[in-house]
């Protein structure tokens, strides 16, 4: 299953998408994609890719998730439910906006749907979170179902504009 | 024999030792004093009740409110902290009441031993104004200036008859608080006044001085080892890459300091040791020209933060030294042989590519490289939060090589082996120093460091992302060196989710 990195790096987005398999993790960088072995060992991650090798510190603040590298520290933000759904509004790529459980698929393949149109709803700790469409569109995919869990950040629906 | 020799057999000079001071400093004194099996209390404020320092020594004691001037300034704190636990000795460390002659001579009428000179050696080396009248009359070299600025018209005429720029210093203490530069008469009174008020809060005393403004300039100072008689100059330290004239990376040699600039220099230093009666540790520092030049800028009467350096050098323990000259232990006449090259980068909560603003937070995660010739000082531990109260300094990485690039090399190492999350620091900073051409050229002054812009790396590397992938998708309940958080948060609350 492909993931994505929900972070942003002083407003910009680092949504790396990704692949885990074990303690395998593999990036897709667009241009090129970047495979390595990644082993925890306390807040370090050891990672290895071919012949180099290296260690990443990691570890989650209040509002920040910090990553330190050869000495050199990065702070991100983690994408926020609300800040997700902003996001969102500007794509046709809906995405869920908190990690969670789908109770509920509206939005079925090949319906037209209006701006606030109820696309899928997710539940996480009792609260019921609903995605609506952003603006007018055709529903082009559906890419959960209900009773599936769901990262923040997985892409849910796309949304076509109406032909 | 030196008293500072390692194989120097002594008794306790001292039943218990009082370390009067915070963070790395501190943590560092009381290491010296569970090797020669001294007993030790520290003190601490309010602000600093779980900081390491606190559990460093053999007991602590509370001494006041965060602010300094209530707590690590607070000298009748600190005495009766010392009476009451029955120290027979105060380590002052450096700044707080380290420079203070007024602490020593109270320690002194409260039958205490200040682990440093005596009132009378302070007053007449560590106040710049009477510093300078001392070296002038033994014939070390000085930058012109005046000794007295008491107001801002009189700064403005002085600074016109050595000619601007000048620099307005506080005759009261060093470490760069109460400096500023001033290009012309229109900028002296903003500047003349911010720089007395920093002096006010910093030494309690706004004594201002003005000295012409020597440029480029490389900053090397010369640490001396004195017993009240005899005084042993240790080589020099180039402290040149500075930003607010606040240190960043020192070393020992100084790459610019040839043999003979080098026995003038220490040959200054010692004289004007000699000429206080000094007993203890001393730095005189001095602003070398680009010619080679050396003018005398002032002395630390007290322990320098970059005394590692001159430590991993001569295998000499300064504290051990301190401790045992302020005993009444004398120095010989032997300095010891200084070996191979040593570079100390200061870990500051600093956001250095952001104008150097202070930073506070959370540690969430701190780890240190290990490696023979490496050495940390360290005053903070995982899980501590930082407060705003005081110094920016977290530790002190050190690296001693054979030579400058092996040193150089290592102590990158270190950098680089280090992880300190939570909290923003100058930890890529000092590594981009550290491998910039001026570095690696030798070619460091005052200003290499401010006149520069030095930028924020750009790229996350691909294994950083790599282990944040690695991160994101584990359980959050094995998340590992979380901060303690708003529990009632609906975010945090969906962070406790369990992932498969």
């Amino acid at each position: 299953m492909t993931r994505r990195l929900a972070l942003r790096r002083g407003g910009t987005p680092v949504a790396v998408p990704y692949e885990r398999k074990g303690g395998r993790i593999v990036l897709d960088l667009g241009d090129r994609r970047f495979e390595a072995e990644v082993k925890r060992e306390g807040f370090w991650f050891r990672v290895r890719s071919g012949e180099s090798a290296t260690r990443c510190a990691v570890a989650r603040g209040r509002r920040q998730i910090w990553v330190s590298c050869e000495g050199r520290t990065y702070v991100l933000d983690e994408d926020r439910p609300e800040v997700a759904a902003e996001g969102a509004a500007s794509t046709d790529e809906i995405r869920a906006p908190m990690t969670g459980r789908v109770v509920q698929v509206a939005a079925e393949k090949g319906a037209s749907v209006r701006e606030g149109d109820l696309l899928v709803t997710i539940e996480a700790m009792k609260m019921e979170f609903r995605v609506t469409a952003p603006e007018d569109g055709v529903v082009s995919e559906v890419r959960c179902g209900a009773g599936e869990r769901v990262e923040l950040g997985d892409l849910l629906v796309t949304l076509e504009p109406e032909a | 024999m030196s008293p500072a020799r390692a194989d120097y057999a002594v008794g306790k000079p001292f039943r218990k030792v009082l370390v009067a001071n915070r963070g790395e400093i501190a943590v560092r004194v009381c290491r010296t004093l569970r090797e020669m099996g001294i007993p030790s209390v520290t003190v601490t404020s309010d602000a600093d009740r779980r900081a390491p320092h606190a559990r460093a020594g053999d007991e602590s004691v509370a001494i006041g409110p965060a602010p300094a001037a209530e707590s690590y300034l607070n000298a009748s704190a600190i005495l009766d902290a010392a009476r009451r636990t029955g120290a027979e000795a105060i380590h002052p460390g450096y700044g707080f009441l380290s420079e203070n002659a007024a602490f020593a001579a109270e320690c002194r009428a409260a039958g205490i031993v200040f682990i440093g000179p005596a009132p009378e050696s302070m007053e007449r080396l560590g106040d710049k104004s009477a510093a300078r009248r001392t070296a002038a009359s033994l014939g070390v070299p000085l930058v012109p200036g005046a000794e007295e600025v008491p107001s801002v018209e009189r700064a403005v005429t002085e600074a016109e008859r050595v000619g601007f720029p000048v620099m307005l210093k506080a005759s009261g203490g060093g470490g760069g608080r109460g400096m500023r530069v001033v290009a012309s008469a229109s900028e002296m009174k903003p500047a003349y006044e911010t720089a007395r008020r920093e002096a006010a809060s910093a030494f309690g005393n706004d004594r201002l001085l003005l000295e012409k403004y020597v440029h480029p300039a490389r900053h090397v100072e010369v640490q001396i080892l004195a017993d009240g008689r005899d005084a042993l100059a240790l080589g020099e330290r180039e402290c040149s890459l500075q930003r607010r004239h606040q240190k960043l990376i020192e070393e020992s040699p100084s790459a610019a300091v040839g043999s003979k600039t080098r026995a003038a220099m220490e040959d200054a230093a010692v004289t004007l040791a000699k000429a206080a009666k000094y007993a203890g540790v001393m730095t005189a520092e001095f602003l070398m020209g680009a010619d080679g030049s050396f003018y005398f800028l002032e002395v630390n009467t007290r322990l320098q933060v970059e005394h590692p350096v001159t430590e991993m050098r001569s295998g000499l323990d300064l504290v051990r030294a301190q401790i045992l000259i302020a005993a009444g232990r004398t120095v010989g006449d032997a300095p010891p042989p200084l070996r191979g090259h040593a570079i100390e980068a200061r870990l500051c909560a600093e956001d250095a590519y952001h104008g150097f603003l202070p930073q506070t937070g959370t540690i969430l995660a701190l780890a240190w490289h290990e490696e023979e010739g490496v050495r940390v000082d360290s005053g903070i531990a995982q899980g501590q939060t930082l407060s705003p109260y005081y110094d920016s300094l977290l530790a002190k990485l050190i690296a001693h090589g054979r030579d400058r690039e092996d040193a150089r090399r290592k102590l990158l190492r270190a950098l680089r082996g280090t992880a300190l999350l939570g909290v923003v620091t100058n930890q890529s900073f000092l590594i981009d120093l550290l491998e910039d051409d001026s570095f690696v050229k030798a070619e460091t002054f005052t200003h290499t460091v401010e006149s520069r812009e030095w930028r924020v790396p750009e790229t996350i590397p691909d294994a950083a992302l790599a282990a944040l992938a690695a991160f994101s998708s584990e359980p959050r309940a094995q998340g590992g060196a979380e901060e303690d958080t708003d529990r009632y948060s609906p975010w945090q609350r969906l962070g406790a989710w369990g992932r498969s």
